[in-house]
């Protein structure tokens, strides 16, 4: 078989690792793929929103099946398009990806279900969310979070009531994220150690993987800004099999 | 995933959550549609079962029927970045020493990187990631950082403290 992997950074240079070394893939192409990806894989250079141009050079390759690594052609339908084309493609539906690509959404969905997380408001206009915050307690840290897709740039953890109104201000009215930041919702903090899940699922079963841990801070000890982030470790020894089941 | 099956949503991929610990209860923080990066470079390389066999599972809805298999052993994965990132940073210096890296329990991932004059050059805010996997976190870091060493660029910028909550963890 044959397999072409979309995107360009670390995660897909893993990933098409992973396909290299299965015993049914003969070939493995990577659009756009980068340096490192380019001596593994034949790399075309495509941008990872260009459906067109990629479901043809599908086409004309004869590849098997696509692998999209990053969100944005997730959120804007590129597995519709290509079911629509009778290309097969591992990659949620465009209505699927909102769970990320909609912060509200996601929220909603996750209160409909009954799935523990913060509490939230949603906002579509700075002087209600600014109203809002007037009624909040001063010096209690509250997270200001873009509903779009912002690369990662989309959360603000504010130390109180003054920066969480800077944050307002900054995503809605001078517009710092773009369409991202159209709407936003304000969220209670919830302190504690981070782990991330992740998870195989064909819509009906799923299969967890280990858990890991990341790293968003630049600096050693968590300080400094946030990053996409500086590394990870799998297993994490906090993921007990006791929580692994309660996340499921 | 009650609620992507009612929803009937169409998901076949990987689902990302992202999950924070309080009062030793899970919160949940954010859903993700894809792999995460770095998280996938260190986890994938704990995979036993084959990607292709999982995904063809999922294209055909048919996961239920498939097992999949992790090695028991522990990967840390080191992000090697350009000084300056996240903010101002400068691209373009040779990166030196990555023939170095041998080790057969290492792999190198790279992220911004381009070649120039038949040479890896930085072209990016991360630039590489170093995932080495062992039979224990302890191990793991030593070997990860002894491999991350062997590579220099001007203005290389990496965390020495990955992995250490795990650590923590263990000795407590």
């Amino acid at each position: 078989m044959k397999v072409l992997v979309i995107g360009s950074g670390g995660r897909e240079h893993a990933v098409c690792l992973s396909f290299i070394k299965s015993k049914n893939i003969e070939k493995v192409y990577c659009a756009p793929g980068n340096a490192g990806i380019s001596k593994i894989a034949e790399t075309a250079d495509i941008g990872v929103n260009d459906f067109e141009n990629l479901a043809k050079f599908v086409r004309d390759n004869n590849i098997d099946f696509t692998f999209v690594g990053p969100e944005i052609p997730l959120s804007q339908g590129i597995t519709d398009y290509f079911e629509e084309k009778g290309l097969k493609i591992v990659g949620p539906s465009k209505q699927a990806s909102m769970l990320e690509s909609s912060k509200i959404f996601s929220k909603e969905f996750m209160n409909k279900y009954g799935v523990p997380t913060a509490q939230f408001n949603k906002f579509s206009d700075a002087a209600a969310a600014l109203a809002f915050l007037s009624l909040c307690e001063k010096d209690k840290k509250i997270v200001v979070k873009a509903d779009g897709l912002a690369a990662g740039k989309g959360v603000y953890v504010c130390s109180g009531r003054e920066e969480a109104e800077n944050a307002v201000e900054q995503i809605m009215n001078d517009k710092v994220l773009g369409n991202a930041g159209t709407n936003i919702i304000i969220e209670e903090y919830i302190d504690g150690p981070e782990l991330s899940y992740l998870i195989f699922t064909d819509g009906i079963s799923y299969r967890m993987m280990p858990a890991s841990q990341d790293h968003k801070r630049i600096n050693d000890n968590d300080e400094g800004p946030n990053t996409g982030g500086m590394g990870a470790y799998s297993p994490a020894p906090l993921a007990t099999p006791q929580l692994n089941k309660k996340v499921e | 995933m009650e609620g992507i099956k009612k929803e009937g949503f169409e998901y076949k991929g990987v689902l990302y959550v992202g999950v924070i610990m309080n009062g030793g209860e899970p919160y949940v923080l954010e859903f993700n549609c894809r792999f995460g990066d770095p998280e996938t470079q260190a986890v994938l390389p704990l995979l036993d079962t084959d990607l292709s066999d999982i995904c063809q599972a999922v294209m055909n809805k048919e996961l239920s029927k498939i097992e999949i298999k992790w090695k028991k052993e522990t990967a840390v994965c080191v992000v090697i970045a350009s000084g300056g990132y996240p903010q101002k940073f400068e691209s373009g210096f040779e990166i030196k020493g990555l023939e170095n890296v041998k080790d057969e329990n290492t792999t190198v991932y790279h992220a911004g990187t381009k070649i120039k004059d038949g040479k890896f050059v930085t072209a990016g805010g991360r630039v590489l990631g170093i995932t080495s996997i062992a039979g224990d976190v302890k191990s793991a870091i030593d070997k990860v950082y002894s491999q991350v060493k062997l590579i220099s660029f001007e203005n290389i910028h990496y965390r020495k403290d990955i992995a250490w909550r795990a650590l923590n963890e263990k000795q407590n």
